[in-house]
């Protein structure tokens, strides 16, 4: 009996918890999201529902996404999109810094510390489709496309509309609008 | 007590269950996240207080839930004894207890935290294995396999063993699990396990998990040191009721666990009593918890736990049948916590904080007081403060920490601990050394006349090394030597229990470590040694005749952990658990001089496990299981030399389970 009131209370709780989260909106898996490699590969994935990639001619039947370097945002990348399609592709990520793979690729991360070192002539890219994301404090002119930065313990992201252009993706309003503006 | 739990978890299951179906049409995992909502979630930086387990300045091992499936476990048992150095054996009255790297941890050397709770309970600060501690709903396990007295204080000396439960991750989940257990044709086991919680998009969530068990010792028969003898089929149930609450509003985070604990046993304190008695241990734990962000580089943590524990209860009306005298005692520990992190740069990390208690015990027999107050209560209070630096330096990893705990009843302690750690993604390496504590316990206060904490020194390597893409293997060696430890005796004048602080004790070993990863397969197997520093001349823990490892431990032990996907649907498992020749007392004569001890040979134990998740039934789970496939006696012998005949497990025992889950 002593043990009664306990268990109405526990229950209380979890019914008014009920009542409370009622007509909200949930949110997916986020025990890791304030976690900033998992956060980023967020970005990206958010990225590519307001990219629009039919204009370029791939070759490829999959969606592939280069990582420059060891980062943990491979494996978030990896953990985040396992079993989901982009652009009615399945997706393949692979850490490389080859031009070969680069070239093949719709989204180019280049990680935070390895755009100097990157050996490609970003010339070289032009009109590929090749999304290029960077995490460097300041928008790199001459390869981001998006950078995403951290400001006040969180992450924004400005847009390169140059390169943007130069890679012969579109991209929607939407994000422009969400960017901090840098041009 | 089961039904009301059953009929409760129930109707919370249903009731989470029509919300969610209601809610699953919005859900879809990480796509409600927009990028606007991405922006808005703080992140916590990289830095040297996220190390991983290659880096962070201890000896460690994860398990993961996959683990603990593929171990096919149902306690915290099955989990522990595939960890290198970790074995069991029995301490008194049928409660089975943990010795670390070859010492006998039982009392108060090893703490479990179950989402952040104290377990251990609070007279002897002992911890009881066999159908205890739930592990359903477990999300991870992170297990210090040294000590941690610095940061954890005086129950931390040998290990750290943290549970972090399963909460709901996404709007309701909800699983519930049923299992049944056979051997020799026999029930041995069954058990219901209950998980519902809620997640709010504002952070808030609320998670209950509830589960009841019950689960046969052994089938086989016990004999006592005089050569008495019983058997333990229907004589050696052992149930367990657990609950557990989190929620978390606003950031305020509360935490409740109800256990109850109740072994049947017959084989008493030396020698077998007449009939079968019941011995209850029940616990209340809570917590308020509130995690201040003062800014990006320094959190506060302030909390109050609260814990109420009635341990070893042998009450007038179970004790028909009993021996021993009465004992009914209550326990009850109010504890005020601050923690704080500061991270000035991402290359140093400072933490520490302070810990102030009072342990408030009351007999609740009428009959029965206190020895050194001839009270019936018995209260004390205890403040320590800690705190540790981390930096990192050309990617090496330097931690500088100290405790300093001050009681009310005994000594004060200092206990300091300097490491260092480099990795790499090809190799790692630690060098470690730590002094920890274990403080006496309530009754070891009041059994002694002037107790003091025992003191530990361990010095710890270890190196890692990738042996191709697919491995990783690790070795450390640990140096282990306690000063002062607390022993247990039977004081011949006084005719009472009592505890002294021995000469010394300790052990030095190795354990080795190697993960294979490739496709479908995983495996991990574990070697572990230890022997004992030097001969302990009168230790309780070894005969006079032993040389080289304590009695009842098995100085080398193998493990191994199996897990291979056939298909989606389908996986199976084996594990491995061999332990050495290990040494025990067999018969005493009437003055309880041994006449002879006994040689238990090489024990090894194989089980096998397979799981079936149909496809076309989403979240459903079958699971069966073959445990000591090889049929061999399992024996608990008590690690010290105190008369107990060694307690049999199960043999080969068959287990089915079914769940039922809806992530």
């Amino acid at each position: 009996m002593k043990y009664k009131a306990l268990f109405c209370f526990l229950f209380l709780l979890l019914l008014s918890a009920v009542k409370e989260t009622h007509g909200n909106e949930f949110q997916g898996p986020n025990d890791d999201l304030s976690n900033e490699s998992t956060l980023k590969a967020l970005f990206v994935y958010n990225f590519t529902k307001h990219i629009d990639w039919s204009t370029i001619n791939t070759p490829n039947n999959k969606f592939v996404i280069v990582v420059t370097g060891k980062s943990d945002v491979t494996n978030s990348l990896i953990s985040i999109l396992k079993n989901r399609k982009i652009q009615e592709k399945p997706i393949e990520i692979i850490e490389s810094t080859s031009l070969e793979d680069i070239q093949n690729a719709q989204i180019l991360f280049v990680t935070r510390g390895t755009s100097k070192k990157l050996d490609v002539n970003v010339e070289k890219l032009s009109g590929k489709g090749i999304l290029i994301v960077t995490e460097e404090s300041r928008i790199n002119a001459q390869l981001s496309c998006i950078n995403i930065i951290e400001t006040q313990g969180k992450l924004s992201f400005e847009i390169n509309e140059s390169n943007i252009k130069k890679s012969g993706i579109k991209i929607s309003s939407q994000l422009r609008s969400l960017a901090r503006n840098e041009e | 007590m089961f039904k009301r739990i059953l009929i409760f978890c129930v109707f919370i299951i249903n009731t989470v269950g029509v919300w969610g179906q209601s809610m699953s049409s919005h859900f879809s995992g990480y796509d409600t996240l927009s990028l606007q909502d991405l922006m808005n979630i703080k992140i916590t930086v990289a830095s040297v207080t996220e190390l991983t387990a290659k880096e962070t300045p201890a000896i460690v091992s994860t398990i993961s839930s996959e683990d603990i499936k593929a171990m096919g476990a149902n306690d915290l048992m099955d989990v522990l004894k595939l960890i290198p150095g970790f074995q069991f054996g029995v301490d008194v009255e049928g409660v089975v207890g943990l010795s670390v790297r070859g010492n006998w941890s039982h009392e108060g050397k090893v703490v479990l935290l179950y989402d952040g709770q104290e377990l251990n309970e609070g007279l002897y600060s002992t911890l009881q294995f066999g159908n205890h501690y739930p592990v359903q709903n477990i999300e991870r396990i992170e297990i210090i396999r040294g000590p941690g007295s610095s940061m954890y204080g005086g129950y931390a000396a040998h290990a750290v063993i943290n549970v972090v439960t399963r909460t709901a991750k996404a709007n309701v989940e909800y699983q519930a699990s049923a299992r049944y257990d056979m051997s020799e044709g026999v029930n041995t086991g069954k058990g219901l396990n209950l998980f519902g919680g809620v997640k709010a998009k504002s952070g808030n969530s609320f998670n209950i998990q509830a589960s009841q068990n019950s689960t046969q010792r052994s089938l086989s028969k016990y004999y006592d040191v005089f050569g008495n003898n019983y058997s333990m089929e229907n004589e050696s149930w052992i149930h367990n009721s657990f609950v557990n609450f989190n929620g978390s509003i606003s950031g305020i985070k509360v935490t409740a666990i109800y256990d109850d604990y109740l072994i049947n046993e017959r084989d008493e304190y030396q020698e077998i009593a007449p009939g079968n008695v019941p011995l209850k241990f029940t616990n209340i734990w809570s917590e308020i918890k509130y995690d201040w962000q003062v800014s990006n580089k320094l959190k506060i943590s302030p909390k109050i736990n609260y814990k109420k524990q009635t341990p070893w209860k042998y009450t007038s009306d179970d004790t028909l049948n009993l021996n021993s005298a009465l004992f009914d005692i209550t326990s009850e520990r109010i504890s005020f916590n601050i923690n704080s992190i500061y991270t000035p740069t991402s290359k140093i990390s400072i933490s520490g904080g302070a810990n102030y208690f009072t342990d408030k015990s009351t007999q609740r027999i009428e009959s029965n007081y206190f020895y050194s107050n001839n009270s019936k209560t018995l209260e004390y209070g205890n403040f320590a403060v800690y705190g540790q630096a981390l930096f990192q330096i050309l990617k090496t990893n330097i931690i500088a920490g100290c405790r300093f705990n001050n009681n009310s009843r005994f000594a004060s302690t200092l206990v300091p601990r300097i490491g260092i750690t480099k990795s790499t993604d090809q190799f790692h390496l630690k060098a470690l050394y730590s002094k920890s504590f274990r403080s006496p316990s309530t009754l070891n206060i009041d059994l002694a006349d002037h107790i003091k904490p025992e003191v530990t020194d361990v010095i710890e390597i270890e190196g890692g090394l990738r042996t191709n893409e697919n491995g990783y293997l690790t070795i450390n060696a640990f140096h282990i030597q306690t000063k002062d430890p607390i022993i247990y005796y039977f004081n011949e004048l006084t005719q009472s229990d009592s505890y002294i602080n021995a000469s010394s004790t300790g052990s030095s070993g190795f354990e080795l470590d190697y993960k294979y990863k490739k496709g479908k397969l995983t495996a991990t197997t574990s070697l572990s040694y230890y022997a004992i520093l030097e001969k302990e001349e009168m230790s309780i823990f070894s005969f006079n005749d032993q040389e080289n490892e304590h009695i009842g431990i098995a100085p080398i032990k193998l493990n191994a952990l199996v897990k291979y996907s056939i298909s989606n649907e389908v996986s199976v498992s084996a594990t491995l658990n061999h332990l050495s020749k290990r040494e025990g007392i067999d018969i005493v004569d009437e003055q309880y001089k041994v006449l002879k001890t006994k040689t238990y040979q090489t024990f090894t134990e194989i089980n096998l496990f397979a799981e079936y998740s149909p496809s076309h039934i989403k979240g459903l789970t079958l699971s069966f299981g073959c445990t000591n496939i090889l049929g061999q006696q399992t024996y608990y012998i008590q690690p010290y030399n105190n008369y107990h005949g060694a307690l049999p497990g199960l043999g080969r025992n068959y287990q089915f389970k079914i769940t039922f889950q809806n992530f």
